[in-house]
């Protein structure tokens, strides 16, 4: 065949693979990218820990990953992700003070842990830090307070006190009515804060646990599950609604969007605002090392749109923030504006991601607006330095009959 | 340092852990650990070729004491090789000590000469045989699998299986183990079995601190005694547009180990032994993730290397100093990125306690 019969077309770009989590990753959200950004986009939806995993290992088989800022520290020494240039976000100058400076006003709590801003700005020595510069690891995204979730009737009756703490997580009380987050790296903190809170261990870091710490909590925990403490562990929110709907749990571990799960099997479930603050959590998303050419430019077409608030404002119906509230404002009703980022009663039924009532009419977010419950967080997750040697502990609790 | 790499590196060079299905391997099999030689054989097969093509002097009286120093080993092996070569007639027993060397149809009469390497017809200058023994032999092979067991959790080394898994002696084993323990891997005391792992990051931290105490005064010490040709040989390197990881980390043992064990204090010596989980670890990160050669690194060493080849151990020994120092701050992160990848098959002699 001569050349001149061949199309002269530029060949066509392949679809832009996006690694995550079903966290962020939407089916309803991908379909809005591909129409508004004109090009196919797939998304790899994994666990967490396997979505890691696999940019780690395979840092060659996605364009953006999308997770959470303390898996940066698996990803960043391992040549994973390449430098985002602020120059190419054209909202970056909207995103808010809580991840640039790790506090979202002057006078509210600095979170211990991964705080995101501790790994935003890559230095002059290619190493993470909280010094700005015009290159960072990951765009701040998605993040959102997490506590615990308890059916108040239940612990009206075995605690009796009103005010919410991480306490009545380890609380004698609730013998045989406790689940956890099988995860180590949030089942444990959510442990750590619960033990500190009810006096039972003091930690001078609970983001970064020494290992005598965590030796002595993996004892107390061991001698708590003995005593018949703890009903379960749960690894995803189905299992987590189950766990409170057959398995006569009062009290655990929350993510978010279990909201949904604890509505749908019909649980009058109340996520708690402890006095202690919360575990809070930041997501973003970064770019393949391997990226150049127009896949690179696709990518942060792809990451531009999700600061353009479409993106933010499906977030907020499962719960979580943006980094630049405003821009999803204009994508949310009035009334779930107010609910979700003013902490003010629901005026109407609000709908979930997915068009159900997932909000009733009259209810109040626990902890208040965006402004207050993001300035209560105790400890953000993390990979603590002895995370390895955590794991392992945590592994044989969780073992242990 | 010795004459170059060639003679200070014994190890052999290994391929990635990380295969490419993407697993990290730890369980090779035993034909992968160090070829099994057997002494008198080597003897036996030099000694009847050189026979055959009539390069030893008919009627040469060969003792085993001479023939094993030439050859560096035993007088053990040379007898058993001296029997085999009796039984095939190539030598003859007479009225005197030894044997009488008798090429086919030749019937010898007794030629008493010295035993060297030209008389016993070996044409390399250096006819001293290099065989490990069954402890070098698996070494290599252990110290990968335990090397990359601790990264997983806590172990505990089942002699008894590992003598079956290298077809070797307990000796052997107990040996390799000893090794393993010296440089602060594996531990052992009077009634407990040997153990390793887990990896913490204290650990880590604790080896770069005594390192950053020890090493620059080791090499401070041991500067003026390196040898000159084969420093320039790695300042070569470390500029070499083509440096390999596997070349690099090759480097970073010679300056970690080699460069600084050109001294007398022999205790200095042995405590820097027992810190080398920095070195563990590097090396496991960097192959294990594939990772390209970091020019921060190499300029870090370079600056190591070129102190010292131009004489100035105290600027070489500050050098290292400030290596250390960023090497620590790297280490951490390199020790959580290891949790995230899936536990390898492990060999059965490694039975995990935790």
């Amino acid at each position: 065949m001569s050349s001149q019969g061949k199309s002269t077309r530029p060949p066509r770009q392949r679809a832009l693979r996006v690694l995550g989590t079903s966290v962020t990753l939407l089916e309803s959200l991908r379909r809005c990218a591909e129409a508004d950004l004109g090009m196919a986009i797939e998304y790899q939806v994994l666990t967490g820990f396997d979505a890691q995993r696999q940019a780690v290992i395979e840092p060659g088989s996605f364009d953006v990953y999308d997770q959470w800022f303390h898996s940066i520290d698996y990803l960043w020494p391992t040549g994973a992700l390449q430098a985002i240039d602020t120059d190419r976000i054209a909202h970056w100058n909207e995103i808010n003070a809580l991840p640039r400076s790790g506090r979202l006003a002057p006078g509210a709590r600095y979170g211990r842990g991964c705080n995101p801003v501790t790994r935003l700005y890559v230095q002059a020595d290619g190493t993470l830090g909280d010094t700005p510069s015009g290159r960072i690891s990951m765009l701040p995204l998605t993040h959102n307070a997490d506590s615990f979730a308890y059916l108040p009737a239940e612990l009206s009756r075995l605690i009796g006190d009103v005010t919410e703490s991480w306490a009545w997580l380890v609380s004698p009380r609730c013998e045989g009515r406790v689940a956890l987050q099988a995860d180590a790296a949030i089942g444990a903190l959510d442990v750590a804060l619960a033990l500190q809170a009810s006096g039972e261990m003091h930690f001078d870091d609970i983001g970064n646990l020494s290992i005598e710490e965590i030796d002595g909590m993996i004892e107390l925990l061991i001698a708590k599950k003995k005593m018949g403490l703890f009903a379960g562990f749960w690894g995803d929110c189905a299992e987590a609604a189950s766990l409170m709907a057959r398995k006569r749990v009062a009290i655990q571990s929350n993510w978010s969007p279990a909201a949904d799960d604890y509505v749908r099997v019909g649980l009058d479930c109340r996520i708690a605002s402890p006095a202690e603050g919360y575990r809070a959590w930041y997501g973003g998303q970064g770019i393949s090392s391997r990226l150049q050419g127009p896949m690179l430019d696709a990518a942060y077409r792809y990451l531009n749109w999700w600061l353009s608030g479409r993106a933010g404002a499906v977030m907020a119906r499962q719960g979580f923030y943006i980094a630049n509230p405003e821009r999803s404002r204009a994508y949310l009703g009035e009334a779930e504006w107010d609910y979700w980022y003013g902490g003010q009663p629901a005026r109407e039924d609000l709908p979930g991601t997915g068009g159900n009532i997932l909000v009733r009419r009259g209810s109040v977010r626990d902890g208040g607006s965006y402004e207050r419950r993001m300035s209560r967080v105790a400890v953000w997750n993390t990979v603590m330095d002895e995370h390895n040697y955590l794991v392992r502990k945590w592994t044989e609790f969780m073992r242990t009959d | 340092m010795a004459a170059g790499r060639a003679t200070t590196m014994k190890t052999a060079p290994r391929s990635s852990p990380l295969q490419d299905s993407g697993q990290p391997a730890a369980a090779a099999s035993p034909a992968d650990a160090g070829p099994r030689e057997l002494r008198y054989d080597v003897i036996r097969n030099r000694l009847r070729q050189a026979i055959l093509d009539g390069r030893v002097a008919a009627g040469l009286v060969l003792l085993e004491g001479p023939v094993a120093k030439v050859f560096g080993t035993s007088r053990v092996p040379v007898r058993k090789a001296f029997e085999m070569l009796h039984d095939e007639d190539l030598l003859r027993k007479f009225p005197g000590r030894g044997y009488l060397v008798a090429p086919p149809g030749v019937e010898p009469s007794p030629q008493r000469l010295p035993i060297d390497e030209a008389a016993l017809g070996l044409d390399v200058p250096d006819a001293t045989i290099y065989i490990p023994s069954e402890s070098e032999r698996i070494y290599g092979q252990l110290e990968q699998a335990i090397s990359t067991c601790v990264v997983f959790g806590h172990f505990r080394i089942d002699e008894t299986r590992a003598t079956e898994h290298f077809r070797v002696n307990r000796a052997a084993v107990r040996e390799a183990l000893g090794r393993l323990v010296d440089r602060g891997l594996v531990e052992k005391n009077v009634y407990s079995s040997w153990r390793a792992g887990p990896l913490t990051a204290r650990a880590i931290s604790q080896d770069f601190e005594l390192r950053l105490l020890l090493a620059p005064e080791a090499l401070r010490l041991s500067g003026p005694k390196l040898d000159p040709a084969a420093l320039a040989g790695l300042r070569r390197e470390l500029a070499a547009e083509a440096l390999d990881m596997e070349s690099l980390l090759a480097v970073e043992r010679e300056i970690h180990v080699d460069c600084l064990a050109h001294h007398q204090n022999v205790k200095l010596h042995r405590f820097l032994k027992l810190c080398e989980l920095p070195l563990i670890v590097n090396q496991l990160f960097c192959r294990m993730f594939r990772q390209p050669v970091n020019p921060v690194v190499v300029a870090e060493y370079a600056r190591i290397v070129g102190n010292l080849c131009d004489g100035r151990f105290d600027q070489a020994a500050e050098a290292l100093a400030d290596h250390l120092r960023a090497a620590g701050k790297r280490a951490p992160p390199q020790l959580k990125a290891l949790a995230v990848l899936p536990e390898p098959p492990l060999p059965d002699y490694v039975v995990r306690i935790v």
